[in-house]
């Protein structure tokens, strides 16, 4: 951006030098009517409060007024959307709860450890076949473990384990835990293309990268769909401390900024002092079939259990100060927030035994599914844990002994509220900070506005913010009846991001889309997975970390794809396009796709291309060395196929996804 | 050459006006730039190489002079030199693994340094979170956005750039490469264009044409012909030319196939300073069955010491302007576990591989040793080099980077701390 305002600034200077100069300048930005046309705020709140315009939204808009429109839009709950709930009604994660989600869509490696240990392997040796078969869906990205040298025997045991895994996996109807994104994925996709409640979308989005949690580590995934129901889309119009709570207590918040494991240095005794077997008393043994044997086994649970303390100890050495650091710099106040190193370490102390009730929860529902020995051993880490019963593996509990206690300094207040208290008093606090009415404010200016919006706008909505006490609602419409949210200065000034494009694109054409794991590939490609983004700080929101060379071509392969219906699972109809003549054909592609929002110029150009003559590439066989494979060489001549359909107006719809124009909203 | 973008396109308009007087320094700077790239000598290149999965550092280069490594590792130590499957000696105190043969070469030339008992002040055991660290090179801070190989290239900005002055051979842009200076990221170069199958070149005419109007100077359009010149740019300088040369064999793995390609990258003249690959394939996490001079580890050493060699080779001279450095998340247990493996440890070992500039065939490291009372919690190897100071030591003296502390927030640069394995 800096560039391109030291540009601006050139040509505005040689403008005086050379007339020249000054006709290239006349398309620029500066020259911008002083209002927008009633169609073009209509597109403005397509764009912003949406994910671009399908075919007849403009008409639509238009006939329900604008106003209403956006009114409309701030209240989600009351639009029709059974279109899309159909459509999603058989992504069953979608409903399960985190619990429900270990059970149906365990851990493999989880499983990989009862069949072995069916087997009579010990312990060590199962940790070993796990990380080397790359089966431990949850580090098995970062360790790199998929390795071919194995000996002979290992890799025959393995193949006979995995195929018993595979047994368990179908015998019990499970799936595996990569369907739990691809779900969640989907869905997201699904309900931008097609939800009516578009801006409730948009708020899901914003949100989920402002409390962003990453998919690929540990066992978040297993949490997120969860995370996105009940606290993203419960709270994403509604009050931003219901939200900020809910975000501060769940699981997928808890895991992904390790405060699960914060634990105060001066917790005595990790062990109830005596802790009562299991099977102490005589009725609890006849309960269980073969109660001797398992008092045998937990006998040996009981050696296993002080593995395990001090496994637990050196895991939990103390207070984790990431979700307080990123609580206060990224979730509140904003990095100039006004507080320092110092209120990091009380507000993280006021968090200590704020944790998950088995983090894991595969490994216990597995052990009940399969009705193992296991469930002694997690029983009693359950009770050594503190977890009370009515408590569900993978929920939120607070663990009062690993509490940090006495009087905490937060911000200048004195924090002894006691308990689970002393968090929520923090968070009591944060909220009804000016610092974070602005942090929030500045964002959500960013987010629909513009790059850089005024200070004035920032204060304007801020203070909507604060007398609402954090009503996103109240927030939001201050907003979008700011003046400045009209300002033709920022019409089409958004650079969209990658997922914004993906889904425009699709709706511009009114393409029929059932997500799978190529639209994944994707978004991935194109640079922005939901829920892929590794730091706290969720996907950037300005031009300036999207428009970049590999970026842009990569978008411009998109649209290629998508307008030669080579993306799976997307069907694209570009009939309508379809005319007797090349200038005809273009302009209903401007007309549709663009709304007739192209400089003179694009115009020009896209006219003169659409006259060049296409002539077809032919695949010619060319290198054989090791860096082409034999996949690679098919992807090739696959890749010079010509798409089908009239080649004009795939070139057309091509392009003008590609233009410029179209990467903007 | 490869300093050309902005000359084609708005640098002549600039120069054929006679107004470079007129012009704003900024302008001025690039177009003399232009000038000067002319004999510039060649791009300096780091080679960034993660090992992904924390690699044991302690049998990679082995303190074989201690008892204390026999006695902590009955089963996988490495023997120590002259004795059958033995370490290849380096120094008379440690040794190399016997899989690292190819780069006992390498060590005698004095082309490859190592630093041992290097790692982060953070005593996370988690891959996830020491990778995010170590590329990051914000231990302990995770809201960092972008990564250190980034920061470097914003740092030290070039107007005048190529587009390929980094390149991560891997499908993502790795997180040390996140940032808003422009990287390319792809497992393939001939991934780089626009794949509109039969239609490719009237496309990629058309797409060329849209942004190359100079009416709409912004940083999309901007971006967009610097995109198009980069594409033709490589096509034309068709690097998949440029076959390995002195005899070198790359291994047909992941990492011999980035290597080869960014070795014709480099061959290219592209204008590449920072290419980046991790080693999928290869198992570091070795928790169970490590094994010892022969066995699991040894065998993901042997195909990274070929890589390696392969690539040292291939570029024979060209390795001058060239740092191989080499990293992983962190080390492993001094102790090996109950199953023949070691488990998530501290301190590591990092290799830098270069030409003359490169102070080899000495171990450089703080050396505490491995008795008990020295290991970092009674179990690990101490970190007694920051990372930090091996990255700010190449990225000051071989990249030229004289603005560390951007490089590095949140860390006081010190030259003291750094230990001298390049010739300034």
């Amino acid at each position: 951006m800096k560039r391109f305002r030291k540009l601006i600034a050139l040509l505005s200077l040689l403008a005086f030098v050379t007339p020249n100069f000054a006709l290239l300048s006349s398309d620029n930005k500066n020259q911008k009517p002083k209002s927008l046309t009633e169609e073009q705020k209509i597109i403005h709140v397509l764009n912003r409060l949406g994910f671009g315009p399908r075919p007849g939204d403009i008409e639509k808009v238009r006939q329900i007024g604008l106003q209403k429109y956006i009114e409309q839009q701030l209240n989600p709950e009351q639009i029709d959307d059974s279109f899309v709930e159909a459509k999603l009604k058989n992504f069953d994660v979608l409903n399960m709860s985190t619990a429900e989600l270990f059970l149906k869509y365990p851990n493999p490696a989880a499983v990989l450890q009862f069949v072995a240990r069916q087997n009579g392997l010990e312990k060590g040796e199962l940790t070993g076949l796990k990380k080397k078969n790359s089966q431990n869906i949850e580090e098995n990205s970062k360790s790199g473990a998929q390795t071919n040298e194995q000996t002979p025997e290992t890799q025959d045991k393995m193949k006979e384990y995995q195929r018993q895994v595979a047994e368990i996996y179908r015998r019990y109807g499970l799936g595996r835990p990569n369907e739990i994104m691809q779900q969640v994925i989907s869905a997201r996709i699904i309900r931008a293309v097609y939800s009516e409640r578009q801006l409730q979308e948009v708020m899901v989005d914003f949100w989920a990268n402002h409390f962003n949690v990453y998919s690929g580590k540990g066992a978040v995934r297993w949490y997120i769909p969860s995370y996105e129901r009940d606290v993203l889309r419960k709270y994403a119009l509604g009050n931003f401390k219901d939200l900020l709570v809910a975000t501060a207590q769940h699981p997928a918040m808890l895991f992904y900024l390790d405060n699960f494991q914060s634990v105060s240095p001066n917790m005595q005794n990790l062990r109830p002092r005596n802790p009562a077997p299991l099977f102490s008393n005589e009725r609890n043994l006849r309960a269980f079939p073969n109660g001797r044997a398992l008092l045998r086994i937990e006998n040996r649970i009981g050696k296993i259990q002080k593995d395990d303390e001090k496994q637990i100890k050196r895991q939990t050495r103390g207070i984790n100060e990431n979700y307080a650091r990123e609580l206060l710099e990224l979730h509140t106040l904003g990095v100039d927030g006004g507080y320092t190193q110092q209120d990091i370490i009380e507000v993280a102390k006021c968090f200590t035994g704020w944790t998950i009730a088995e983090p894991r929860g595969y490994r216990k529902s597995l052990a009940m599914l399969l009705d193992s020995d296991d469930q002694i051993n997690l029983e009693k880490i359950r009770k050594l844990a503190g977890v009370s019963d009515g408590i569900q593996p993978g929920e939120f509990y607070f663990n009062e002994r690993w509490h940090e206690k006495g009087e905490k300094r937060v911000l200048g207040y004195k924090i002894n509220e006691g308990g689970i208290n002393d968090g929520l008093k923090v968070l009591d606090i944060l909220v009804n900070h000016p610092s974070t009415a602005k942090h929030i404010a500045r964002k959500l200016a960013i987010r629909f506005v513009s790059d850089n919006p005024s200070e004035a706008l920032i204060n304007r909505v801020a203070k909507a913010f604060s007398d609402s006490k954090g009503d996103i609602k109240t927030t939001l419409r201050a907003l979008f009846s700011d003046p400045e949210f009209f300002n033709p200065e920022n019409y089409r000034a958004k650079i969209k991001t990658p997922f914004e494009l993906f889904v425009s694109a699709i709706r511009a054409l009114g393409a029929e889309i059932e997500p799978n794991r190529a639209s994944m590939a994707i978004l991935a490609k194109l640079g922005e997975v939901p829920y892929g983004y590794q730091a706290p700080t969720g996907y950037p929101d300005k031009a300036e970390d999207w428009v970049n060379s590999g970026a842009l071509l990569e978008r411009m392969n998109f649209a290629v794809a998508l307008a030669s219906n080579r993306i799976p699972q997307v069907k694209v109809n570009l009939k309508r396009f379809e005319a007797s003549s090349k200038a005809e054909i273009l302009e209903k592609v401007i007309a549709e796709i663009l709304h007739g929002e192209i400089s003179p110029v694009t115009r020009q150009t896209l006219l003169k291309q659409l006259e060049e003559p296409l002539n077809q590439l032919e695949y010619v066989e060319t290198s054989d060395d090791i860096t082409t494979t034999m996949a690679q060489r098919r992807r090739e001549q696959i890749r010079l196929l010509p798409p089908s359909g009239n080649p004009d107006t795939f070139k057309a719809v091509s392009l003008a996804l590609g233009t410029p124009e179209f990467q903007r909203q | 050459m490869n300093r050309r973008y902005f000359l084609k396109t708005s640098g002549i308009a600039i120069a054929s006006f006679g107004l470079i007087g007129f012009a704003p320094r900024f302008f001025r700077e690039f177009v003399n730039a232009q000038a000067l790239s002319g004999n510039r000598s060649k791009n300096k290149i780091l080679v960034a190489i993660f090992m992904r999965g924390a690699v044991d550092g302690l049998n990679v280069v082995i303190p074989y002079a201690e008892s204390e490594y026999y006695d902590k590792r009955p089963t996988i130590a490495i023997p120590k030199p002259g004795k059958e499957n033995g370490a290849i000696d380096l120094d008379g105190y440690f040794g190399l693994h016997p899989s690292l043969e190819p780069l006992e070469k390498l060590w005698k030339n004095k082309q490859l340094a190592i630093i041992h008992s290097v790692g982060s002040p953070d005593n996370t055991r988690s891959h996830f979170d020491a990778q995010d660290y170590m590329e990051s090179a914000t231990p302990g801070i995770k809201s960092t956005r972008d990564g250190w190989l980034n920061r470097i290239l914003q740092v030290d900005k070039k107007q005048n750039a190529s587009l390929f002055r980094a390149v991560s051979m891997t499908s993502q842009v790795p997180r040390s490469m996140m940032g808003t200076a422009p990287i390319v990221a792809m497992t393939n170069l001939s991934d780089f264009a626009i794949r509109a199958g039969a239609y490719t070149p009237n496309v990629q005419k058309g797409f060329e044409e849209l942004y190359q109007q100079i009416s709409q100077n912004d940083a999309l359009t901007e971006t967009g012909k610097e995109t198009f010149e980069a594409i033709n740019f490589l096509k034309k300088a068709n690097p998949a030319q440029f076959k390995p040369e002195n005899g070198a064999v790359y291994p047909a793995n992941y990492l011999g196939r980035a290597l080869q390609q960014i070795a014709q990258l480099i061959k290219a003249n592209v204008g590449l300073e920072i290419a980046f690959t991790d080693t999928p394939g290869m198992n570091w996490d070795t928790h169970a069955n490590q094994g010892g001079s022969s066995g699991q580890l040894a065998n993901s050493l042997r195909i990274f010491a070929s890589a390696l060699n392969a690539f040292v080779t291939d570029l024979g001279k060209r390795m001058e302007d060239v740092v191989i450095l080499t990293m992983s998340e962190f080390g492993r247990t001094v102790r090996q576990n109950g199953s023949g493996g070691t488990d998530h440890g501290h301190g590591n070992v990092m290799f830098v591989i270069g030409g003359s500039s490169v102070k080899g065939g000495k171990i450089y490291a703080d050396w505490k040793g491995l008795k008990t009372s020295e290991l970092f919690e009674g179990r690990d190897l101490a970190v007694t080099t920051d990372f930090r100071d091996v990255f700010a030591e190449i990225a000051y003296k071989h990249l030229g980077v004289k603005n560390l502390d951007r490089v590095f927030p949140n860390y006081q640069v010190k030259q003291s701390r750094w230990r001298g394995f390049l010739a300034s």
